[in-house]
């Protein structure tokens, strides 16, 4: 019977603990960085509630009131534009980069004289000197 | 049953090390290893769980066949103390420490720390609950069966059976590895190079947590020594009392320090160091307590894991201090004191003299280890060695506690600091006149007015909170909740400001000012201390399977009118060699009367007697109060505002 127990014990742990390495969970990187902002964001409005309260209690002195709100209002402000616009992760600026790689693989034209392929934007082939189609003349 | 509960600690070690090895490897971008870390930590949290289910139901079902629950427990115990009796040993308190620790880990995990930290933290926490798990599975088996079932336990030792056993060994226990948690973040902080003030955030709240379990331990540890053990005081500066006292000290600095690195982004060496030394010290009474390097009172649970824990401290010392001094270089201050008038440096004063307090305690403590190790002789200081320095030290941090909330930041305005000094000064010059008029005991007298000048410091900064809400058309009253709850954090702590100088009331009124007399009396006789007299009686026997109580009456006249009966008794238990004294205690707002019955004549009815005045004893209690309801308000969570939609 305690054997069979252990047994039992052993194997709902093993399988809960190795389930993430058979099926990976899936990303949600943005969620999760959204929540650490929006916690970044929290934190920083009280401490700017805060030092108005220390300043209304004659705690701070103008000046300093004034830089230290500053400060966290920058922070606040960079956090906020953040949570507008996410930054891309590195994983998507990759992938937007193959992306923009592969479209421009695609849109490389040949030259009709020679066939040689040209690099976007050239307006002459750099092999036979003839006109390309749609480049610059 | 019992083979469950060992096999749960051995398959939660294999877990532990898992978690601890997939978690480093994780945090090297490998999301998948993470999240399997963290379904170990929920798993240790499960398997602990289950541990402690398997040794909770073989203290209750009375399976003596377990060597711990024989030597702990006994059928006549009631349920209480049988549950309580699960901490009685060294067995119960690994399991415990290391069930709290899955706990606080889970918790944590529940409250999604930051993904750079978190695998970091995970790890810390995994290798302390490994650590624990060793020496249960490998040392201290609290699952170890004996050869034979014995029909009946040893029970537990008379002393332990107080109220306090139930509250003083769990709070202190959850207190210790509750730092696990902020010196966890401070490590995944290291470990990151994510030095800045992220880190504090999370560290500081469980600091605050795991500080006021560890206070609130002490407290009810020095309630207990009052009311239980007889001697008409409640802190001996013990060895293991000692042990409770330094990480609490240490916890208390790392709390306000924390302050000035979040707003001005200084000290943030310090920050570290302190969270490195608190949990360091933290495991460090536990050593002290469990080892038997120094004598204590605690005695009881002295077993071979010392040199094992001070293998772990060494390496939580070590591994700390090698990633700090990589990371110097991006932990320099952002900004520097600007003047030695300002809340930053009064803050920081108070720090060192918070350290002072617990290095001289520390010194005191391990004095007769050290000197046998370096002369071969034991040289013991006694409380009169901290009574005079901790005492001094106390009374100037208690006087920076009352100015510290009024000096300005950066740099105080002459003019303003002046300002708000005149109620508190002029507050404390009545009470040090009062006192004058009425008693020359000079330390004493300036201990009141400090105490005097924080509180009404606190006031008056609350005052000026209401007054600054009602400006804003608020009432007095909701403006005075309103800056309670809005700024719970700052508000909260002014409230354990208040308990702790109730504290510090108690300790001078109890120290100065306390009375004693001491008396063999034959009933109907009486004795006096200070305005009290009390008359003997009489006695009575009562005797059961177990023990026999011998209880005396005594009554009491407060300036000869009468003023209750008082029953101190002594207790004979069959299975322990020493009698109990049961004293009574007579609990008035200025002062207890506490009679302690010594001992008596069967045959003549002549009985021994001592009392003590003890004053203001109430007060340092209903500060420990005020510390729990402080703490608890600044922990309160903030709730979350839902993201507005755009």
């Amino acid at each position: 019977m305690t054997w069979l127990l252990a047994a039992l014990i052993s194997l709902a742990i093993g399988a809960y603990v190795t389930y993430p390495l058979l099926h990976p969970p899936q990303k949600r990187e943005k969620e999760e960085a959204e929540g650490e902002l929006l916690s970044q964001k929290e934190a920083l409005l009280s401490a700017i509630k805060e030092l108005q309260f220390d300043y209304e209690l004659g705690n701070l002195s103008p000046k300093e009131h004034r830089e230290l709100e500053e400060k966290y209002e920058a922070r606040a402000l960079s956090v906020l534009r953040e949570l507008d616009h996410p930054s891309p992760s590195r994983e998507e600026e990759v992938e937007r980069e193959i992306a923009a790689l592969r479209r421009a693989a695609k849109e490389r034209r040949s030259c009709s004289r020679c066939g040689d392929k040209a690099d976007p934007g050239d307006s002459f082939c750099s092999r036979c000197g003839a006109p390309l189609k749609g480049g610059k003349t | 049953m019992a083979d469950i509960g060992y096999f749960c600690l051995a398959l939660a070690l294999v877990v532990a090390l898992f978690t601890l090895l997939s978690a480093l490897l994780g945090a090297r971008g490998r999301p998948e290893l993470v999240a399997a870390a963290r379904n170990g930590t929920f798993a240790l949290l499960g398997l602990t769980s289950l541990a402690t289910a398997v040794l909770v139901y073989a203290f209750l079902s009375h399976d003596f066949s377990l060597e711990y629950v024989a030597s702990y427990s006994a059928r006549d115990m009631s349920t209480v103390y049988t549950l309580a009796a699960f901490w009685a040993g060294n067995e119960g308190s690994l399991l415990l420490w290391s069930w709290v620790l899955a706990l606080m880990a889970a918790i944590v995990l529940w409250q999604k720390p930051r993904r750079d930290f978190l695998p970091y933290v995970m790890a810390v926490i995994a290798a302390n609950v490994a650590f624990f798990l060793l020496l249960m599975i490998f040392v201290s088996n609290p699952f170890k069966q004996l050869p034979f079932t014995p029909a009946d336990g040893r029970g537990l030792n008379p002393l332990l059976e107080n109220v306090g056993m139930i509250f003083h060994p769990l709070t202190l226990l959850a207190g210790y590895s509750g730092f696990t948690i902020p010196f966890a973040f401070a490590m995944a902080a290291l470990a990151t190079g994510q030095v800045e003030e992220e880190w504090l955030r999370p560290a500081r709240r469980y600091a605050l947590v795991a500080w006021v379990l560890l206070g609130v331990g002490n407290i009810i540890g020095a309630w207990w020594a009052y009311v239980e053990l007889g001697w008409g005081g409640y802190w001996a500066w013990d060895a293991v009392e000692n042990a409770g006292l330094m990480p609490w000290l240490t916890g208390t600095a790392f709390l306000h320090s924390a302050i000035i690195q979040k707003r001005r982004g200084m000290l943030k060496v310090w920050n570290m160091v302190l969270i490195i030394v608190t949990f360091n010290l933290c495991l460090f009474g536990t050593f002290l307590t469990r080892s038997g390097v120094v004598s204590s009172i605690h005695t009881f649970g002295i077993s071979s894991l010392g040199p094992l824990f001070l293998g772990f401290i060494f390496l939580s010392l070590l591994v700390p201090v090698i990633l700090l001094y990589w990371r110097l270089p991006s932990l320099r201050s952002e900004d520097r004191l600007d003047s030695l008038v300002s809340r930053e440096s009064s803050f920081l004063i108070n720090n060192l003299l918070l350290v002072a307090i617990a290095f001289a305690t520390f010194l005191g403590t391990m004095l007769p280890a050290i000197t046998e190790a370096v002369r071969g002789v034991r040289v013991t200081v006694g409380p009169s060695y901290f009574n005079l320095v901790n005492g001094s030290l106390f009374f100037i941090f208690i006087l920076l506690m009352g100015i510290c909330p009024i000096v300005g930041w950066r740099r105080a305005i002459p003019r303003n600091l002046l300002r708000s000094l005149v109620i508190p000064v002029a507050a404390a010059t009545l009470v040090v006149v009062l006192l004058i008029i009425w008693t020359r005991t000079w330390y004493a007298i300036v201990g009141f007015g400090a105490c005097a000048l924080v509180l009404a410091t606190i006031l008056r900064e609350w005052f000026r909170g209401v007054m600054v809400r009602h400006r804003k058309k608020e009432n007095y009253f909701v403006a005075f909740f309103r800056l309670l709850w809005g700024n719970r954090p700052r508000y909260g702590g002014y409230i354990v400001h208040v308990g702790i100088i109730l504290l510090a009331l108690g300790v001078i009124g109890s120290s100065f000012y306390k009375v004693q007399a001491e008396a063999s009396l034959n009933p109907g006789e009486s004795f006096e201390i200070g305005k009290y007299t009390l008359k003997y009686e009489g006695i009575t026997d009562k005797a059961t399977e177990k023990k026999d109580v011998v209880s005396a009456t005594i009554q009491v006249f407060n300036k000869g009118k009468p003023a209750g009966i008082m029953v101190p008794a002594l207790t004979f238990h069959i299975n322990y060699e020493n009698p109990v004294s049961d004293v009574a205690i007579r609990t008035r707002p200025l002062e207890d009367l506490y009679v302690i019955f010594l001992g008596s004549d069967q045959t003549s009815g002549l009985a021994a007697f001592k009392a003590y005045i003890n004053p203001l004893m109430v007060w340092m209690w209903i500060g420990g109060f005020l510390l729990l309801l402080g703490s608890v308000i600044a922990i309160w969570p903030e709730r979350r505002r839902a993201p507005v939609p755009a």
